[in-house]
C-alpha cells in the first residue's frame, strides 16, 4: 500500500516549512493553481471518490460542486479542526506533525471553490497544534504560498485560524459557522445549507482536516491512483484512531475497507492481557457498538452503515470482557448530556433523562422497566432534532441495550454493578 | 432586496390531512396548515420571526416517511402530502411534550399564565396524561429580575427563545440571550446590565409559558376572572390597538391587539405599562368648587350651573372675547369638535386652541394646495413598501416607539435605506446611511444643500465649497450630503417623515423638495411616489387639529377669516360665527394676555404622557377671574381652578382618535367611569344646555355624524364603518 497522509511520518521536523518543501511539499500548487481550472480540480476530486473524513462520509467533490460558481460572490472555506469526538485523535496528529499538508490542501480547496478567505476552526484545547499551525501559516505567507498572487498564479488567499471555546457541538458545521460569527454555537436549521448560506450568509464549504490533507495527493497523482486503494465507493486510505483495551493504541493509516479483525489483532497488537473482546465502537462515541461476532466487518462507510453503525471518524474504541456496558453507556451519555447545546427539546431534555436513568441503573437502583423506559426515551430523541448530536447520543445507549441486555438485567437483578464485584475480587 | 409585489410567486400545491391547497412558494408548512384551518401545535414558531425549529413541537409526517419533519421550518414543496394527526405525528408531538415537561415545574395553580398558557393548552390537547419522569426536577432560585418590568422564572422556561429572538430580530435590542448550555441553558442578561429595552414587555406576551412575568401584573388574578375589551393606546400618537384586561371595572393589564396597518401586534413599554393612572386613588370622583379658598366637593347640577353663571357674568362684563378655551390633545375627535363648537357658538369666541401644539396645520395647508398624486400623504403602511426612508428632525424611537419597529423591519428585513437628518443620536441612527448630523437650530443648511443637489444638479465639489463657509454649523461632510441627495433623487418609493416641532420654513422647504423630486422624474410611473408626513406628538394631536381646536381654523382647516368657506358652518350651526381673530394657547396662558382673557376653560387631562420635563404648562392666574378645568386628577392646573369637573379616561368613554398616520380609530367604554366622572362631551352638552344652547347629542355617534357632514376628509365616516381596524383618511 501507499501512504498518503503519513508518508513522511518518520521525518523529523516535518512541521518546518523547509523540511516539508524538501520532501516535495507544496508542489501540487504548481499543477493545481497554474495548469488546472477550479472546475477541473473539482472534477478530479469527484472522480477520486474521496468522501468526507469528518464523520458523515459525504462525497467531497459533489459537496464542492454545490458552491455557486462565479467570481462576483464572496465564498468561504472553513477547515473543521474542532476534533472533539471521543475516540478520535487523527486531525490533531496531522496538524501537529504535518501542518503544511493541511495548508496546501486548504489552498487547493479554496482555489477550487473560489474562496479568497479561509478559516481554520480549531478545537480550543489543541493549543499545541494551534501554535504549530500559526507558525506554519506565518511561514507560508513569507514564502508567498499564502496572500496575494500565490506562486504567480493570480490566486489570492488569506488563511485565519480561530480557536473554539470548548464546545463539542461546534464541530457540527452550522454551529461552527455560528461560533465563527461570534454567536452562540448552536446548529442552524437546514436548508439552507452552508454551500448556499453559510458564514456571514455567504456560500461556505466546511471540510475536515483529514479530507483537506488528501487533496494535494489527489491533485498531484490523479484520481485513479487515489482510487486504486480502498474499495469501490470507499476509496483511498483512512487514519484509524485505535484506542481502548489493545496492546498498541495509536493512529494507523490503512486503506478504507480493511477488516476490523485485522485492525485489532494485527495492527493494534490484539487485546491487552490476553483477554477476550467484548465490544467495539468503530467510529467514535457517536457510532453504535459492534459485538465480537461482527469483527470481520470491513471498515468503510458503506459496510458499517449496513451493519447499523458508522465509520464516523474511524475512532475505534476496543473494549474487553471486563468492561461493564452499562457503565460505558453511562460514561458516554454523560458526555452527550454535557455537550448538548440545548436548542432542540428532545436532545436537551432527553440526554439528561437518559443519563439519569443510566446513573440509577449503574447504581443498582433500577428496575427492568427502567431499561424499557431508557430505550423508549432514546427512540423518542432519535431523528427529531436539528443536528446529529442527539442521534450520536442514543447510538451507544441503544446498541448497548440491544447487544448487552444481559449486563442491564444483571444490574437490576443484583442491585448493583456485577463488574465492580468481579474487579474487587480480582 | 425583497421587494413586495415585484416578485412573481409560484404557486405550490400540496395536501395536508387530506385537504388540498395551493399556496405561494416559500410558505411554511405550518402556515399552509393554518390557511386550511388545521392546527399544528407549536411553541417557538412566531409568524413575525425567522423560523428556528428549536422546540420540535410541530412534528408532522410527510409522505409516510418514518422521519418526522418540523412544520415551522419546512417550506412547501409541490405534491407534498402532510399528515398532522397520523399516529406517528401525534406520537412525535406527545413525546416532545413529555420532554418539555420533564423540566417544567407544573406550578400552574400559582402561575400567571395558567388558563391562557400554550404549554398548558397543548399538554391537554396533545400531551401525555402521565409523566414517566420520576426523577427530581431541577430547582432554580426565582424570580430573577431581568429589567424594570420583567421577572424571569427559569424553571418554567422551555427555551423557545422567542424573547431573545424578538429582542434581537424585531426590536434591535439584543439585551437578553441564552447563557450556559444544554439543560443548564437559561435566559439572561450580561453582567451588570438589564433588559431595559422600551419594547421589553412584548416578551411577556409572546412567552408561551409563565417564564416571563410582569412586575405590575403578576399574581393579580386568574384569566377566567378577566374580561379583555378592545381599546386604543393613548400614550403617544401611534394609536396602537390594545386589549384592556379588566376585572370588576379595574384595569389590570394592557395587551396588544394586532392591527397590521398600525402596530403589527407590538406595543412599547410606555403603552403596555402606562395604565396605572386609570384606577389611581388620585382620581377625582366628584365636581369641585372653590369656596373660601379651598376646593370642596359639589354635585354636578350645582357645579354646572355655577360654571355657566360665572361664564355668563364675565361675558356680560367683558365681552365674548374675554373667554378662552384650551383643550388637551388627548381629547377625542368628538370632544374636540364639540369644544370648539361650544366656544365659537355658545360662548361666541375664537379664543380656542389646544396645548401642547405642533406644526401640523402647515402640512395640511401645503397638501391642500398641491395637486401631485405621486406626493402622497403618509400612512404607516407606506413604510412596508418604501425603498428609502428619510427622517427629518424626529426621534421616532422615543416619540412614536412602535413606528420605530416598522422602520427597523423595513431596513433590516427588507433592506430599505434609511437617511436621518437629526442633531442627536437616536436608536435609529445606527441603521442610517448616512446620518446627517447638524447643530440644533441649523437644520436648514442640509435641506438647502439637498435642494441644490437634487433640484439644481449641484456637484459634490460645489457642496464642499458651500460647507466650508458654514463649517461651524455642519458636522457632516459634503460627500455624505451628496450621497443622501443622490439616494433621494434615485429612489422610487420614498417616505419622508418630519418631526413635530420643526420651524415653519423647514416644513415648507421639505415640501418643496419632495414636490421637486416628483416633478423632476418627468415621465410618470405608477410605482414611483413620495409619501410625506409630519408625525404629531400626542394621542389625538392630529384629530384635535382636524376638528378645528385652533384659533385660526374651523374643522377641516377652514380659515375663520374667509367668509365663503365659513358660511357652510354658519348654515349648519345656524349661527353667525365670530370673525375676530382668536388668541393662541400660548397667548392665553401668558397671564391672560394682559387682561384680555378673564375666564379660561381648560379641558382634558395631561395624562397619559402630555406633560414631560421639557413640556410643562406655564399657567398664571393673574388677570383670570374664573378658571374652569376638567381633569381626571387634581393636577396643577386643577388645583388653581375655581371649578373642577371630574372627567373620564379613554378607558371609560367612547370616542375616536386620529393617529399620526391619519387613521381614525374608535374605541368603546371598557370600564364604568370612576366615581361620578363624565366624558368631556357629556360635560360640554350639560354646560351648553345650562347656557341655553341645546346640545342634544345622545352619543358620540351623533357627534361623528355631524363631523362627517362638515369635514371633507371625514366624509362618510361613522361608527359601524370604523369597525375594529379604523379608517385611513385620504
Amino acid at each position: 500500500m501507499e501512504l498518503i497522509l503519513f508518508k513522511d511520518r518518520s521525518v523529523p521536523d516535518l512541521k518546518d516549512i523547509d523540511v516539508y518543501i524538501g520532501r516535495g511539499g507544496y508542489q501540487s500548487l504548481d499543477k493545481g493553481l497554474r495548469l488546472l481550472k477550479p472546475d477541473e480540480i473539482i472534477d478530479i476530486v469527484k472522480r477520486s471518490g474521496l468522501r468526507g473524513r469528518g464523520g458523515a462520509g459525504f462525497p467531497t467533490g459533489a459537496k464542492w460542486d454545490f458552491i455557486p460558481k462565479g467570481k462576483g460572490i464572496r465564498k468561504y472555506l472553513c477547515c473543521n479542526a474542532d476534533e472533539s469526538e471521543p475516540g478520535s485523535f487523527k486531525d490533531r496528529e496531522l496538524m501537529e506533525f504535518n501542518p503544511h499538508l493541511l495548508i496546501e490542501g486548504i489552498i487547493l480547496a479554496s482555489y477550487a471553490i473560489g474562496a479568497a478567505v479561509s478559516y481554520i476552526y480549531i478545537r480550543g484545547e489543541l493549543v499545541y497544534a494551534f501554535r504549530i499551525l500559526e507558525k506554519a501559516i506565518r511561514e507560508a505567507y513569507k514564502r508567498g504560498l499564502l496572500g496575494k498572487d500565490i506562486r504567480s498564479s493570480g490566486f489570492d488567499l488569506d488563511v485565519f485560524i480561530h480557536r473554539g471555546a470548548g464546545a463539542y457541538i461546534c464541530g457540527e458545521e452550522t454551529a461552527l459557522i455560528e461560533s465563527l460569527e461570534g454567536k452562540r454555537g448552536m446548529p442552524r436549521v437546514k436548508p439552507p445549507f452552508p454551500a448556499f448560506y453559510g458564514l456571514y450568509g455567504k456560500p461556505t464549504m466546511v471540510n475536515n482536516v483529514e479530507t483537506l490533507c488528501n487533496i494535494p495527493y489527489v491533485v498531484t497523482n490523479g484520481h485513479e491512483r487515489f482510487a486504486s486503494q480502498g474499495r469501490p465507493r470507499n476509496t483511498g486510505t483512512k487514519i484509524y484512531c485505535m484506542s481502548g483495551d489493545i496492546n498498541n493504541p495509536g493512529n494507523y493509516e490503512l486503506p478504507l475497507g480493511i477488516p476490523l479483525r485485522h485492525l485489532i489483532y494485527d495492527v493494534a497488537g490484539g487485546i491487552r492481557n490476553g483477554r477476550a473482546l467484548k465490544a467495539v465502537i468503530p467510529g467514535g462515541a457517536s457510532a453504535a457498538m459492534l459485538t465480537p461476532d461482527q469483527v470481520d466487518i470491513l471498515m468503510d462507510f458503506d459496510s458499517l452503515a449496513a451493519a447499523g453503525s458508522m465509520l464516523g471518524t474511524a475512532g475505534v474504541i476496543v473494549m474487553d470482557e471486563t468492561r461493564c456496558m452499562v457503565k460505558v453507556a453511562l460514561t458516554l451519555s454523560r458526555f452527550f448530556f454535557h455537550e448538548s447545546c440545548g436548542k432542540c427539546t428532545p436532545c436537551r431534555e432527553g440526554t439528561f433523562w437518559m443519563h439519569e436513568i443510566l446513573k440509577k441503573l449503574e447504581a443498582g437502583a433500577g428496575k427492568d422497566e427502567d431499561v424499557d423506559l431508557l430505550l423508549d426515551v432514546a427512540n423518542n430523541i432519535g431523528g427529531r432534532t436539528i443536528c446529529a448530536l442527539a442521534d450520536g447520543a442514543i447510538a451507544p445507549v441503544i446498541s448497548s441495550i440491544r447487544h448487552f441486555g444481559e449486563d442491564y438485567r444483571l444490574h437490576v437483578k443484583e442491585a448493583g454493578c456485577p463488574y465492580d464485584r468481579i474487579m474487587a475480587r480480582a | 432586496m425583497d421587494r413586495a409585489g415585484e416578485r412573481e410567486f409560484k404557486s405550490i400545491s400540496l395536501v395536508i390531512d387530506g385537504k388540498a391547497i395551493s399556496v405561494p412558494e416559500g410558505t411554511l408548512v405550518i402556515e399552509a396548515a393554518r390557511m386550511l384551518g388545521i392546527e399544528i401545535p407549536y411553541f417557538c414558531y412566531h409568524p413575525k420571526m425567522d423560523p428556528v425549529g428549536a422546540c420540535r413541537m410541530c412534528l408532522v409526517e410527510t409522505g409516510g416517511r418514518a422521519k418526522l419533519i418540523t412544520a415551522c421550518t419546512t417550506r412547501v414543496e409541490e405534491g407534498m402530502t402532510i399528515s398532522t394527526d397520523s399516529i406517528s405525528a401525534r406520537k412525535g408531538q406527545k413525546d416532545v411534550l413529555e420532554f418539555l415537561l420533564t423540566n417544567h415545574p407544573l406550578d400552574c395553580p400559582v402561575c400567571d399564565k395558567g388558563g391562557e398558557c400554550p404549554l398548558q393548552d397543548n399538554t391537554y390537547k396533545y400531551g401525555p396524561a402521565v409523566s414517566r419522569f420520576t426523577i427530581n426536577k431541577w430547582g432554580f432560585k426565582k424570580p430573577v429580575e431581568l429589567g424594570p418590568y420583567i421577572l424571569l422564572d427559569r424553571e418554567r422556561c422551555i427555551m423557545c427563545m422567542r424573547c431573545t429572538r424578538f429582542s434581537d430580530e424585531i426590536a434591535g435590542h439584543p439585551q437578553i440571550g441564552v447563557i450556559n448550555s444544554g439543560r443548564g441553558s437559561e435566559i439572561g442578561v450580561m453582567h451588570g446590565q438589564e433588559f431595559n429595552s422600551i419594547f421589553s414587555g412584548n416578551t411577556i406576551e409572546i412567552c408561551p409559558v409563565g417564564a416571563l412575568t410582569s412586575k405590575h401584573f403578576r399574581f393579580s388574578g386568574r384569566p377566567w376572572e378577566f374580561k379583555n375589551r378592545p381599546g386604543i393606546c393613548a400614550n403617544c400618537a401611534v394609536g396602537c390597538n390594545i386589549n384592556w384586561t379588566i376585572r370588576r371595572h379595574e384595569i389590570l393589564r394592557v395587551l396588544s391587539r394586532e392591527n397590521p396597518d398600525v402596530d403589527d401586534g407590538w406595543l412599547c413599554d410606555r403603552g403596555r405599562f402606562g395604565y396605572t393612572h386609570i384606577n389611581s386613588p388620585d382620581r377625582l370622583t366628584s365636581p369641585l368648587i372653590k369656596r373660601n379658598g379651598g376646593l370642596v366637593p359639589a354635585g354636578w347640577d350645582e357645579a354646572i350651573s355655577y360654571a355657566a353663571q360665572r361664564l355668563d357674568e364675565i361675558t356680560l362684563k367683558h365681552g365674548n372675547e374675554s373667554i378662552g378655551g384650551i383643550g388637551s390633545p388627548t381629547l377625542t375627535n368628538e370632544e374636540a369638535y364639540l369644544f370648539q363648537k361650544f366656544m365659537r357658538k355658545v360662548v361666541g369666541s375664537n379664543n380656542i386652541d389646544h396645548w401642547p401644539k405642533g406644526n401640523g396645520a402647515i402640512i395640511e395647508k401645503l397638501f391642500e394646495g398641491s395637486s401631485k398624486n405621486d406626493l402622497r400623504r403618509f400612512a404607516y403602511s407606506h413604510l412596508d413598501e418604501a425603498d428609502l426612508i428619510f427622517l427629518v428632525g424626529t426621534d421616532i424611537s422615543g416619540e412614536q416607539p412602535v413606528l420605530d419597529l416598522r422602520l427597523k423591519k423595513a431596513v433590516r428585513k427588507r433592506g430599505a435605506r434609511l437617511i436621518i437628518l437629526h442633531h442627536g443620536k437616536t436608536d435609529l441612527t445606527r441603521y442610517s446611511s448616512p446620518w446627517l448630523k447638524y447643530k440644533e437650530g441649523e437644520e436648514m443648511l442640509p435641506i438647502e444643500l439637498l435642494k441644490r443637489i437634487i433640484l439644481k444638479g449641484a456637484k459634490e465639489e460645489e457642496i464642499e465649497e458651500e460647507i466650508k463657509g458654514e463649517a461651524e454649523a455642519a458636522s457632516f461632510s459634503a460627500r455624505l450630503v451628496y450621497e443622501a441627495g443622490m439616494a433621494l433623487s434615485g429612489s422610487r418609493r420614498t417616505v419622508i417623515l418630519l418631526g413635530n416641532n420643526l420651524p415653519d420654513g423647514l416644513i415648507h422647504a421639505m415640501f418643496d423638495l419632495a414636490s421637486g423630486i416628483i416633478g423632476q422624474s418627468g415621465e410618470q410611473r405608477d410605482d414611483q411616489w413620495i409619501s410625506l408626513g409630519l408625525l404629531m406628538g400626542h394621542a389625538n394631536s392630529q384629530g384635535v387639529l382636524d376638528m378645528g381646536l385652533d384659533p385660526d381654523y374651523l374643522p377641516g382647516y377652514v380659515r375663520i377669516d374667509l367668509d365663503g368657506p365659513r358660511a357652510r358652518f354658519e348654515t349648519a350651526w345656524r349661527y353667525s360665527l365670530p370673525r375676530a381673530k382668536g388668541l393662541s394657547a400660548d397667548e392665553m396662558l401668558n397671564g391672560g394676555n394682559n387682561g384680555a382673557i378673564r375666564a379660561l376653560f381648560m379641558m382634558g387631562s395631561d395624562q397619559p404622557s402630555v406633560q414631560s420635563s421639557n413640556n410643562t404648562l406655564d399657567l398664571k392666574r393673574e388677570g383670570i377671574e374664573f378658571l374652569l378645568v376638567s381633569d381626571i386628577t387634581l393636577s396643577d392646573k386643577a388645583r388653581m381652578a375655581d371649578v373642577v369637573f371630574p372627567s373620564c379616561t379613554h378607558a371609560e368613554k367612547d370616542g375616536t382618535f386620529t393617529n399620526a398616520g391619519r387613521r381614525v380609530q374608535s374605541f368603546q367604554k371598557a370600564i364604568r367611569p370612576v366615581g361620578n366622572s363624565l366624558s368631556e362631551w357629556q360635560i360640554l352638552c350639560n354646560l351648553a344646555i345650562e347656557m341655553g344652547e341645546p346640545f342634544n347629542y345622545l352619543s358620540v355617534s351623533d357627534i361623528m355624524d355631524e363631523i362627517s357632514t362638515l369635514v371633507p376628509s371625514y366624509k362618510g365616516i361613522n361608527y359601524p364603518l370604523l369597525g375594529d381596524k379604523g379608517i385611513q383618511l385620504p
